[in-house]
């Protein structure tokens, strides 16, 4: 199994990362994620559009106290997309994968 | 797509730096409850004392009931905390709690081996105890507790060698030693 190209560009990289380390189905504030991540703005908007047209992530919008939320979780084909890329990063590493 | 040895290594790499630092944050958004509620409580016992120390029962108790009070807020905090993240599971999770039993019972028996100790003396032991104990619970969650830790040592020595006892070193060491704990809680908090 090759690597998975989305999941593989740098920020993605470490937003499913960050995801993956939230209990299944916990759901992160956008806000919290930029602040993690030290993303800007838009380029985060971006990532989390493809990440969510792939199905890796699941997008939350509504209001609090009338002030807009997003929140972010990672869904279960998310979850095994992400540990199948990090299984054959590892493979490559230990030589078990070809490049 | 083709990726290479080293491009793999980098991105378990940034993956195990994502980890970590949501630890580390984590670690933070637990811990700095404690450092305020104790940072408070080291405020209000030692401007008590600089006052009204030289009252018998207030300088014999303030102490021990604001430590005792503490301890009360600190579970109820702590069991609160539990139901928010969850039951934990784990077959260790009676550790911290005896950890912190051993600690305070080597505290206690290195007092009576080391009697007797003045009132500056104590003051300057729990002092430089609270600030090691957050500088060795910073290596492994996070530097942010390591400089509140090292603020704290810093600070306690520098009372002890820099003010003789009395309401001066107390109001130093409630104002100075006990807000630096309650402003590096909400440091960790701002995160």
């Amino acid at each position: 199994m090759g690597p998975d190209e989305i999941i593989h560009q740098s920020l993605r990289l470490r937003i499913m990362a960050t995801l993956n380390t939230l209990p299944k189905a916990e759901k992160l504030e956008f806000t919290r994620l930029k602040a993690i991540l030290k993303a800007t703005d838009g380029n985060l908007g971006a990532h989390i559009a493809t990440l969510e047209n792939a199905g890796y992530v699941a997008v939350e919008k509504d209001f609090v106290d009338k002030k807009p939320r997003t929140r972010i979780s990672m869904t279960s084909a998310g979850r095994r997309a992400f540990e199948t890329h990090v299984g054959y990063l590892r493979g490559l590493l230990d030589g078990a994968a070809e490049a | 797509m083709v990726i290479s040895k080293d491009e793999a290594s980098q991105a378990l790499g940034e993956i195990e730096a994502a980890r970590g630092r949501v630890f580390s944050l984590t670690a933070y958004a637990y811990t700095a409850p404690y450092l305020i509620l104790w940072g408070i409580a080291w405020m209000f016992a030692d401007v008590i004392l600089a006052f009204w120390g030289s009252i018998p029962a207030v300088g014999h108790w303030t102490w021990p009931a604001t430590a005792l009070a503490g301890t009360v807020i600190n579970m109820v905090i702590a069991v609160a905390a539990s139901g928010r993240g969850g039951k934990s599971t784990s077959p260790y999770r009676w550790r911290p709690l005896a950890a912190a039993a051993i600690g305070l019972l080597a505290v206690v028996a290195l007092f009576f081996v080391m009697a007797p100790l003045n009132g500056k003396q104590v003051h300057t032991v729990f002092g430089l105890l609270a600030g090691v104990a957050y500088m060795l619970m910073g290596l492994w969650l996070g530097w942010r507790l390591v400089a509140t830790g090292a603020a704290v040592t810093i600070l306690t020595l520098a009372a002890f060698y820099g003010l003789p006892f009395g309401a001066p070193y107390l109001l130093f060491m409630g104002l100075i030693v006990g807000g630096g704990l309650v402003l590096g809680g909400l440091w960790l908090r701002k995160v």
